[in-house]
């Protein structure tokens, strides 16, 4: 174990109803005994189960996470997996909100130690950013997502595909699909994390990820330049725009 | 879905019990779905029970005081309509047909601002309710009774050209006599489904190939993308939980295949034939029904069940039938039927030959678009040689009974005609027919050619195909097995090896199981491609894992 600088956390966030009627999307995060979680969730279904589900589903992640504070894969896989589990109870409650379920995009990070780990199911994302550049970005687990690795599709579509909407896995989706873990990786000062829903990675690319990234000084002016070009893009394109919600986080030297 | 034990009283969009429709007086709800109610009905010109399916896609749609079907916001008329349109569609495809594994239409009509199908009322539940309330009547001797006739269903929808697309264990209802029979395509469901695309959809475990997402022509659909399904449905009835979807399978396949999930009272066989059905890749699927019946072992095919007389008359045909001929040729007539013949008769079955071409790439789109899916995806089985049908033709009101060809007695003609028989071919012949009545014949003929000079190669390919018989081709592969081993291909034993060397094997998925009673089985399944020749080694002593 070499020795590793602390890093300190400082993010922003948002959660926006697009165009829709109602917001399916979800976000929540809290900090304890020196861990952050933060995570993100974009529920479907009729009668208000997308709401329902996505906000369970955040609530069960937080509420575990306030309940052991322990970091690690195991530890943040217990949290999602107990999510899926009230989300299927509460499907098992309601017979309207049968065909709820919800994505869910989750960050845990160990401040002192400089450690991260996260996990999604679904096409709500995380990616890492180091020195400006994307150094990584969790698989949707959609169809066009497999389409794509199975050489059906190229990597240009993922964001034109007419079937782009489809996912194979979610909270609550049942199926065989395990949550996606990452290993337990070291991050350092100058790092930024990016948690969101389709409705924002949708209308920006990476480039411009990584550029907004590069021209902002904290994750206020990140976040806001992301919006601003989504919604262009968005507004450009005249379509209806989707949901969107997100946090920026970037990791600063420990004071 | 009509089914007596689902009877169950209706939500306040359905006709209440008593409403006259037509001919027809409502007496119960069977099922309501997102996209239709199936109503129980009393016919009175005819004294018989029937099921109604009413068009009412509850999402977009709800009930007026005249009974009247209404749009809830006049952005949704557009797909309404187009939903109305599949929905008559449908019916209007389905009344074509009499047999007793496919939902029988009787007729079908317009009112109160949607329309009605007037099927065939079964005493029986769906295969999802058999699995969920009665698991224990789900026997290999069952599944394959379903399969047997679920196959002849899809066989006589390829007859004209189409694919079903939406095989579940929801759509296949299995009657108390234990009969099953093939219900509706869910056009209506479908083409909705399209149109209110963009909000996240979530995909249920479910039964569809990935040929069926793609959604475009990168991949092609044909009787293997049926067969997966169909597939997909016996694994949930065994199971008793659906497989992981197809999507979900592509790059890192999460499920254990039926074969090696160690289920009691099933054979070994049959859960190969299955897991070989539900290969993710297509080509990698039996191509054909009757590949799918070599695999399970069903041998009897081709002499569909007779009808009951008398309770199943024809109702509403001929004022339909004109709709349909300006698309619907009657089935194409390969084998050279007399024209006059080919109208005046059942359809010919499928021909094994234009279903094969799927597989070599050769789709032909048909003019039959009016398809079921909606226009904007036309599926189509690959037809040879689209050669102008007159059109006057009526499309066969008439029932389908007829012997089928004698497959084996074509086979068995042409390879012993043929002057260039190769000693492949009659050894895939042998393989197709094992316990057939030329076996003798075929043996000895295969003795023969061994031991003429050969003038060609074994494998090459058959340099002139003849269209009415099917087309067999075949590779070689040689055994290494240490110390020894019975070879067993498909449930059929080929022999041991050593001294058996070599096997020829037709093209299309295998299951070879290398046995020694000192070892464990060595299971593998095999892709035989036409022509490339291939090695089964396995040593029983190596070290195992």
């Amino acid at each position: 174990m070499s020795e590793r600088a602390p890093v300190a956390l400082s993010w922003a966030s948002i959660s926006a109803p697009g165009m829709r009627e109602t917001n399916q999307d979800a976000i929540g995060d809290a900090r304890k005994a020196g861990l952050a979680c933060l995570v993100v969730a974009d529920g479907t279904g009729g009668h208000a189960g997308g709401e329902v589900a996505s906000r369970i589903a955040v609530e069960s992640v937080i509420g575990s996470f306030v309940g052991q504070s322990a970091f690690g894969a195991a530890a943040l896989l217990a949290c999602v997996e107990q999510a899926s589990a009230s989300v299927a109870s509460d499907k098992e409650q309601c017979a309207e909100r049968q065909d709820m379920s919800t994505t869910l995009a989750a960050l845990l990070v160990d401040e002192q130690a400089a450690r991260a780990v996260w996990a999604h199911l679904g096409d709500t994302r995380v990616y890492l950013f180091r020195e400006g550049r994307l150094l990584s970005v969790s698989k949707d687990h959609s169809l066009t997502q497999q389409l794509i690795e199975a050489g059906y599709a190229s990597t240009g579509q993922l964001r034109t595909h007419p079937q782009r909407n489809i996912l194979y896995a979610a909270l609550g989706a049942g199926g065989e699909t395990p949550v996606a873990v990452s290993d337990e990786t070291d991050v350092q000062a100058g790092d930024a994390f990016l948690l969101c829903t389709d409705g924002l990675w949708e209308w920006v690319v990476e480039d411009e990820m990584e550029r907004c990234l590069r021209a902002a000084p904290g994750p206020d002016e990140w976040l806001a330049a992301l919006c601003a070009l989504a919604q262009a893009h968005a507004g450009a394109s005249g379509k209806v725009r989707d949901n969107y919600s997100a946090y920026t986080v970037m990791l600063g030297g420990a004071p | 879905m009509m089914t007596a034990t689902d009877r169950i009283t209706g939500s306040e969009n359905c006709l209440p019990v008593g409403t006259r429709l037509a001919d027809f007086e409502i007496t119960g709800v069977l099922g309501e779905g997102g996209f239709g109610i199936v109503y129980m009905a009393f016919d009175h010109s005819l004294q018989r029970s029937v099921a109604i399916k009413e068009y009412m896609p509850g999402p977009l749609a709800s009930r007026a005081h005249d009974d009247a079907v209404v749009v809830r916001a006049e952005r949704h008329q557009e797909t309404f309509d187009l939903g109305l349109k599949s929905f008559i569609n449908e019916a209007r495809f389905l009344a074509q047909f009499d047999h007793p594994s496919l939902v029988k239409v009787y007729r079908f009509w317009e009112q109160n601002r949607t329309a009605y199908t007037a099927m065939q009322y079964y005493e029986g539940r769906t295969i999802k309710d058999i699995v969920a309330n009665s698991p224990e009547l789900v026997t290999e001797a069952w599944c394959l009774r379903v399969l047997r006739q679920i196959l002849e269903a899809l066989e006589m929808l390829y007859t004209m050209q189409l694919l079903h697309r939406d095989v579940s264990p929801d759509n296949i209802i299995v009657q108390d006599n234990g009969d099953a029979v093939l219900l509706d395509f869910g056009s209506a469901r479908q083409i909705i489904g399209d149109m209110t695309r963009g909000l996240t959809v979530i995909l249920k475990p479910g039964y569809a190939p990935i040929e069926q997402y793609a959604g475009d022509a990168s991949l092609p659909q044909g009787p293997f993308t049926d067969i997966y399904a169909l597939a997909a449905v016996m694994y949930f009835a065994i199971v008793k939980e659906a497989p992981p979807t197809s999507i979900a399978r592509m790059i890192k396949d999460p499920m254990t295949p039926l074969a090696s999930q160690g289920i009691k009272g099933f054979s070994e066989g049959f859960l190969c034939a299955l897991d070989s059905a539900l290969a993710v890749p297509a080509q990698e699927r039996p191509q054909t029904i009757d590949a799918f019946r070599a695999l399970l072992g069903i041998h009897e095919h081709g002499t569909p069940r007779l009808r009951p007389a008398g309770g199943t008359q024809r109702i509403a045909t001929v004022d339909q039938v004109p709709l349909l001929a300006a698309h619907v040729p009657p089935a194409p007539a390969p084998v050279a039927l007399p024209p006059a013949t080919a109208i005046n008769s059942p359809p010919p079955r499928f021909p094994r030959w234009a279903i094969a071409l799927l597989a070599a790439g050769a789709v032909v789109p048909l003019a039959l678009m009016f398809a079921l899916s909606g226009e904007d995806e036309p599926v189509t089985v690959a037809q040879h040689a689209p050669e102008p049908v007159p059109v006057a033709a009526p499309p066969a009101p008439v029932p389908i009974e007829q012997a089928a060809p004698d497959l084996e007695a074509q086979a068995w003609d042409k390879l012993k005609d043929a002057a260039d028989t190769s000693a492949a071919e009659v050894a895939a012949f042998l393989s197709e027919y094992p316990q057939g009545r030329y076996v003798d014949p075929a043996r000895k003929r295969l003795a023969e050619l061994d031991s003429a000079p050969v003038v060609k190669p074994a494998a090459a390919p058959v340099a002139v195909v003849k269209p009415a018989a099917p087309k067999i081709e075949t590779a070689s592969y040689s055994l290494s097995v240490k110390p020894w081993g019975t070879v067993i291909v498909d449930g059929k034993e080929r022999g041991v090896s050593p001294p058996l060397k070599k096997l020829t094997l037709t093209t299309g998925v295998h299951m070879v199981k290398v046995a020694n009673p000192g070892f464990p089985d060595h299971i593998k399944r095999i892709v035989v491609k036409k022509g490339v020749p291939g090695t089964i080694a396995h040593d029983f002593t190596a070290q195992s894992k």
